[in-house]
């Protein structure tokens, strides 16, 4: 029994759950140098975002000048959503070194004004080029993206991004939780998880909680509503009477050690789970001090509240997006997931709120999102509407971005966005049914941690140019571990056919 | 769809793994010997196997740790010793821990060797942070990582005894299928390996008021205990319990778990025909239960509500401390009482009873062999987890008259009961009283207008189903049920569970419907419809796939025919119908319907207009004019078109898994095929690389078009492709959503309008699988299933992936006078006679001590 218990122990504080007697000494190396944290946010759309809406006008006419074959066609008016544009290209740039645009404009973007509006311009990067073959694209790569693997059957092909940066000591610390993994899908009391984009390795998909009242509940639960603070609170003393039951069961048991591993397994999974709470009972001031409010008791206009928390798929976006930024504020994880519509869940999103740009009828706000982008081909306020729903969000990613820019970080030096990297990319690449030849990203904040972004666009060569430069999105996670002081050389599926291993230096201060 | 749309293609080839994937699958000019299937004689195993001796995976890593680890201090247990202490400390004692370099990866998880570190480091698979290669220095992995990976498949044992003859081979494909099905004079006595299985998703579900298809309200049957995605079947019990993400979860749904049993109109209140649980519901004295009055209850919660057996001393007397400690917290306020309970039956719900069933058996009394053997309650789980995810004699869901399980076929108050039954009175030791305990509840016939008595009003349709919550389009069901783990075993062999969650692109549009790409095209509205249900009171795709199955393999035992057989011909379909949206009641003239929204339609049964959607909901079949009745739901396909459930819509786009008709579903049908009817195994993509990829999609270009220019130029690429594309070929005359093609591709003119029509080429040439018999050319699917339902060697396939499902593991040849048993009891009888046979078998009864 001792020996179990301290196994046990010794796996959860190994994990960075803690304990209270180890804590002292955990701050202590923590301490010991500059104060430094590391955070990532991961957003991930269903359904691409195309690159055309975050290409900016002079990257366009550099791509031109170097030689674009088709050469991309520009909208009239720059920032605006037209038939005739090209709306993506990943095999129009085709030279052997990446093309450097310093100065993105983002105003006239499609999607990015806001980055311009919230003095977020020069902690911003867009990238263009990146592949990921390996995953299969289609309508979903699953776990494929975050990953560089395929997904086959649901069934994940490999630790997700994520999942890894979350297993590592520099980067989890001693947060109570290794990642906030949170979702977007449309409203529906059967459906609060969603295994559709992250996994701890082949096989093992991760859950994201896809109804944000209930994952306020789970991550501020002990200073939630008097219902929230009482089901935290009885938690506890389930999960004391949990170990009290399967350590006894473990010391009647006499079958064979495989068996009996089920047990300790078990067994270690509830003492992790007490340990995180008794963590979390130390942070309780730390975690009032924010004020957090369960999203469906905030009813403000949007953005400042969420009126139509049930009904509108942008509100329920914005929802989680903000409890990831209130779960970095707290520490309660360093790495955070929010995925949109991904998976199986890539049709149905709605957002009959939206303030659409386009000459929109009733019918257009209420269509879900698959056979929007099938009549986008044919129908420009469906071209429109699409590309409105990507500039929604990016505005709302960019005005989280701007509170994190004005908040000073509370575990390492500077504001938070400074030491937290947000990273936005599609979960199949570049089109509705992608081909996984290019995964359009977008970087914000991160300065601190050596991500160097500066206002560029950064474009790679395409995948099927021949250019000795192109990289693959394996890289781009290649870099992320390298700014969590990690190597992922071998992170991925792609073996022999990764085009370069390394980082991407572009991307390296 | 635009000129860019391309598509990645499941392709295994062109990689510098090529040779490793041609070796595993042989390169088209193998002429490897297969396993014979001449009835046992001269057969012989092929595929690797365990058990304690020169063979044993035990024997095999502990000769590597002391020859090879332990060489140099690296791993000794002394002084500088690296951790894992490999040279001088039993495996058992360390094979648990986590990795230091890699926190939260166990050294060894049983079963699981992509999630061991011990395997990882020698793998090369350990990643970034973990560390070197081991054994130290090697500059690529050694044979050591096949022989720890070997012991670890195996379920790790760490003695002879738990590496008995019974531990599973790495493949059960690799085994020899005609010395499987031989079981050999003097063969020792069989037992399975004693474990303890996790409880699994629905059977948490049914505990619960969650009805087995989610329709209810709450999140319950999204718990977190699914099957581990490596399992063939979801039975499986190999490395399943319950880690720390799954404990998470978990807790997300644990509120749910109380709400039967909290004492309004529950369940538990419907063991309470006596008034005894009053006294903490709500009636009476509550505010101070007795001793008595909490003894009663914490037994009758266990008992029938969450451990399905009785508890033991230790178990009853932790919840009673617990629920006594919460009444005290109380403080008189019996307000407090419904969250008391509910905070109670979630104590519960978290115990190692609760959550893991036992299988350990205990001593056998006098067996020569030493064997356990399953206790009546273990038993009573084992065969009842056959049939059903529901806990034998547990009280169901929609109990109204709150009186205790008491009859063997009150559906309202218990299913299976008398399994529970005999267990109680000991008598389910008796093989034969298993057997006919299988037939009995296996499966039956329930056209309706039976009065159940306990439920006013109340007929029964579907016995199956008349428990449940909420029972979506069951007027527009087939009469025919098999019990839910039965059908649940088709559903999995086949794969076709998947079939209404693929997103179909534009399905027909090769079809005679011609469907168009607009999304509200009719034929896709009415395809649509099949998989969601939305409109009307049809049943979907893979309810008339179950149900299909559910009469052949009902008819097949009432006429003796060989079910296999009749599985792989039958053309009489359940199909929703496209007449009406109808709730089934008969109606005339002189008898009109009462239902809101109701008038009595043409077919002479209560109906509502028709919608578009359900109005093309047959299309898929390539048929129109099915009426809303019973009778007239039962169609006779038309022979040209289909034969036998491989040709039904459900399987066709399940087995395909992709969106496009002119995605490679040829190559997943033809794996499923290979692995599922011939058991055979196709590597999968883990172990391959991924290069090619489908050219750009045309209408002047076939699946088998992109496909062959895909592959053909690669000829490393055949060494697995000649496994599945041959098989999958034949039903190109199908598209990727099961529609009955009419052309596959089209010749077009300068203005890319369609000039010819290509009629669909389903044309293959098979020469590879183990039954010779089957080898040659065919036309089409019909051809092919025509010949397929008459091997032998495909029905003995059928039985060992029965074997897998009901066993929840491998089969082992060890194995082999079950098997035996199995296929002698279905040459005599019928599928429910094989199952029972099984359920009765020694390889049920008994176990060793050994996990897995």
């Amino acid at each position: 029994m001792d020996g179990l218990s301290r196994r046990a122990l010794l796996r959860a504080v190994a994990v960075g759950a803690g304990s209270a007697a180890l804590l002292p000494i955990m701050s202590r190396l923590v301490e010991a140098g500059p104060k430094k944290v590391t955070r990532f946010l991961f957003i991930v759309e269903g359904n691409c975002y195309e690159p055309v809406t975050v290409l900016d006008p002079l990257t366009l006419q550099q791509i031109n000048a170097a030689g674009a074959t088709p050469a991309l066609v520009a909208p009239t008016v720059p920032g605006q959503s037209e038939p005739q544009a090209t709306r993506w290209w990943y095999d129009a740039y085709r030279q052997d070194k990446p093309l450097i645009v310093p100065s993105t404009q983002f105003a006239n973007t499609i999607a990015l004004p806001a980055i311009a509006s919230q003095g977020l311009a020069s902690k911003t990067a867009v990238v263009f080029g990146l592949s990921s073959r390996i995953t299969g694209g289609g309508h979903s790569t699953f776990q494929g993206a975050l990953s560089s693997t395929r997904t086959v059957g649901n069934s994940p092909g490999g630790i997700t991004i994520d999942a890894y940066l979350a297993g590592l000591s520099a980067v989890r610390q001693n947060t109570p939780y290794d990642a906030i993994r949170l979702g977007t899908v449309p409203n529906n009391p059967t459906t609060r998880l969603s295994y559709a984009t992250c996994a701890y390795g082949a096989g093992r998909a991760a859950a994201a909680i896809t109804d944000p009242v209930a994952a306020f509940g789970v991550y501020f639960g002990l200073v939630g509503t008097p219902a929230q603070m009482t089901a935290f609170t009885q938690q506890g003393s389930l999960l004391d009477y949990a170990k009290q039951d399967v350590a006894g069961a473990l010391k009647a048991f006499n079958g064979s050690s495989s068996e009996r591993a089920k047990l300790e397994t078990y067994l270690g999974s509830v003492e992790q789970q007490i340990a995180t709470q008794t963590r979390l009972r130390g942070m309780t001031s730390e975690l009032s001090a924010l004020h957090p409010v369960s999203p469906d008791q905030n009813t403000a206009p949007y953005p400042n509240g969420y009126p139509d928390l049930t009904t509108d798929c942008m509100q329920r976006f914005t929802a989680q997006l903000n409890l990831a930024m209130l779960a970095f504020k707290g520490q309660l994880a360093n790495v955070a997931v929010l995925q949109s519509g991904t998976g199986g869940d890539f049709s149905s999103l709605v957002y009959p709120n939206a303030p659409l740009g386009g000459p929109l009828g009733d019918d257009l706000t209420s269509t879900m999102r698959h056979p929007m982008h099938h009549m986008s081909a044919t129908t420009p306020a469906a071209l429109q509407t699409i590309h409105d729903m990507t500039k929604f969000q990016f505005t709302a990613v960019a005005a989280a971005a701007a509170d994190l820019m004005k908040t000073p970080d509370p575990a390492g030096s500077g504001s938070m966005l400074d030491n937290t990297v947000i990273v936005f990319i599609a979960d199949n690449g570049e089109q509705h049914h992608s081909t996984a030849s290019e995964f359009p990203v977008v970087l914000i904040g991160g300065s601190n941690t050596g991500l160097k972004t500066g206002g560029r666009t950064i474009v790679y060569p395409g995948v099927d140019t021949g250019g000795s430069g192109h990289r693959q999105v394996s890289n781009l996670w290649n870099t992320l571990g390298h700014l969590a002081g990690d190597d992922l050389n071998s992170f991925g599926g792609e073996g022999p056919l990764r085009f370069a291993t390394g980082p991407l230096p572009e991307l390296m201060s | 769809m635009t000129g860019f749309d391309r598509n990645l293609v499941l392709v295994l080839c062109g990689s510098g793994l090529a040779a490793f994937v041609a070796g595993a699958c042989g390169s088209p000019s193998d002429e490897a010997p297969r396993g014979r299937d001449d009835g046992g004689s001269g057969g012989s195993e092929t595929g690797s196997r365990t058990g304690c001796g020169s063979m044993s995976t035990y024997d095999a890593v502990e000769t590597l740790f002391a020859s090879t680890c332990a060489g140099s201090t690296c791993h000794s247990s002394g002084p500088g010793g690296q951790f894992p202490p490999l040279a001088d400390t039993p495996a058992k004692s360390w094979m648990g821990h986590a990795s230091p370099e890699k926190p939260g990866v166990r050294l060894v998880v049983p079963g699981q060797p992509a999630q061991s570190f011990l395997y990882m480091k020698l793998s090369g698979t350990q990643g970034a942070g973990g560390g070197a290669l081991m054994p130290l220095g090697a500059a690529s992995p050694t044979s050591a990582a096949t022989t720890v990976r070997a012991w670890i498949e195996a379920g790790a044992p760490t003695s002879c005894d738990e590496a008995g003859a019974e531990a599973p081979s790495t493949d059960p494909n690799t085994l020899d299928q005609a010395s499987l099905f031989t079981c050999p004079a003097g063969a020792p006595p069989r037992s399975s390996p004693g474990r303890i299985r996790r409880i699994d998703s629905p059977e948490w579900t049914t505990a619960i008021p969650e009805p087995l298809n989610g329709v209810n309200s709450g999140v319950a049957y999204l718990n977190p205990f699914d099957p581990l995605a490596t399992a063939p079947y979801a039975t499986y019990a190999v490395g399943t319990t319950v880690d720390t993400p799954t404990l998470q979860l978990y807790f997300q749904v644990l509120p749910d778990a109380p709400r039967s049993w909290d004492g309004v109109g529950t369940r538990l209140l419907d063991t309470n025909p006596t008034g005894d649980l009053n006294c903490m519901f709500g009636y009476g004295d509550q505010a101070s239960p007795t001793d008595a009055c909490i003894d009663t209850y914490v037994d009758r919660l266990l008992t029938l509500g969450v451990l399905g057996r009785t508890p033991t001393a230790t178990e009853h007397a932790n919840l009673r401390a617990f629920l006594v400690t919460a009444l005290s917290a109380e403080g008189g306020d019996v307000t407090k009482r419904p969250a008391t309970i509910a905070l109670v039956d979630q104590a519960a719900w978290l115990t190692s009873g609760a959550l893991f069933r036992s299988e350990m058996g205990a001593p056998a009394s006098g067996d020569p062999a030493h064997r356990n053997r399953l206790t009546n309650d273990e038993l009573a789980f084992a065969v009842g987890s056959m049939l059903s995810y529901h806990r034998p004699g547990a009280p169901m869901y929609g109990s109204a008259t709150g009186t205790m399980p008491q009859s063997p076929d009150n559906l309202c108050n218990t299913w299976l009961y008398r399994i529970r039954a005999a267990a109680d009175d000991g008598t389910l030791q008796d093989p034969k009283v298993i057997q006919s305990l299988v037939a009995a509840y296996g499966g039956g016939v329930d056209p309706g207008g039976q009065p159940l008595d306990c439920m006013s009003g109340t007929t029964l349709r579907r016995r199956d189903q008349s428990f449940e919550y909420s029972i979506p389009q069951l007027d527009a069901r087939g009469e025919y049920w098999l019990a839910p783990r039965i059908a649940d075993f088709f559903k999995q062999w086949l794969g076709y569970g998947t079939a209404n969650a693929i997103f179909k692109d534009t399905p027909g549009l090769t079809s005679r419907f011609l469907t168009t790409s607009n999304p509200y095209d009719s034929t896709t509205a009415g395809f649509n419809n099949l998989q969601n249900a939305y409109y009307g009171h049809e049943s979907t795709l893979v309810q008339q796939l179950d149900d299909t199955i559910a009469r052949t393999v009902i008819d097949a035992a009432t006429s003796h025919q060989d079910v296999f057989q009749a599985l792989m011909t039958t053309r009489l379909w359940h199909l929703p119908s496209d007449r009406a949206d109808t709730n089934g009641v008969a109606c005339s003239s002189t008898k009109p319907c009462t239902a809101t929204g109701y008038g009595c339609t043409l077919e002479g049964v209560c109906g509502d207009s028709i919608s578009a959607s359900t109005a093309t909901a047959a299309r898929v079949y390539d048929v129109e004019g099915v009426p809303a009745t019973d009778a007239g739901r039962w169609v006779e396909m038309p022979a040209g078109e289909r034969l036998g459930v491989l040709t039904h819509p459900a399987w066709l786009g399940a087995a395909g898994e992709d969106n496009f008709q002119d995605d490679p579903n040829l190559i997943h049908r033809g794996k499923t095929i290979r692995e599922k009817l011939f058991c055979e195994t196709v590597p999968p993509l883990a172990l391959v690389m991924v290069a090619a990829q489908l050219g750009p999609r045309a209408l002047t270009l076939s699946a088998r078009d992109r496909v062959h220019a895909a592959i053909d130029p690669d000829p490393t690429c055949l060494g697995c492709h000649q496994l599945m594309n041959p098989l999958g070929l034949p039903f190109e005359m199908y598209d990727a959503a099961g529609f009955l093609r009419l052309f596959d591709k089209y010749d077009e003119d300068a203005q890319g309008n369609p000039t010819t029509l290509h009629p669909p080429d389903a044309t293959t040439t098979i020469d590879n699988l183990p039954d010779p018999a089957l080898n040659g050319e065919y036309n089409n699917a019909l051809e092919f299933i025509a010949r397929l339902a008459t091997s032998s060697y495909a029905r003995r396939c059928f039985i060992r992936q029965a074997f897998r499902y009901f066993m929840g593991r491998d089969e082992t040849m060890a194995d082999q006078c079950t098997l035996a048993a199995m296929e002698s009891a279905l040459d005599k009888g019928s599928f429910f006679d094989m199952v029972g046979t099984l359920a009765s078998s020694d390889s049920v009864l008994y176990r060793s001590s050994g996990g897995m």
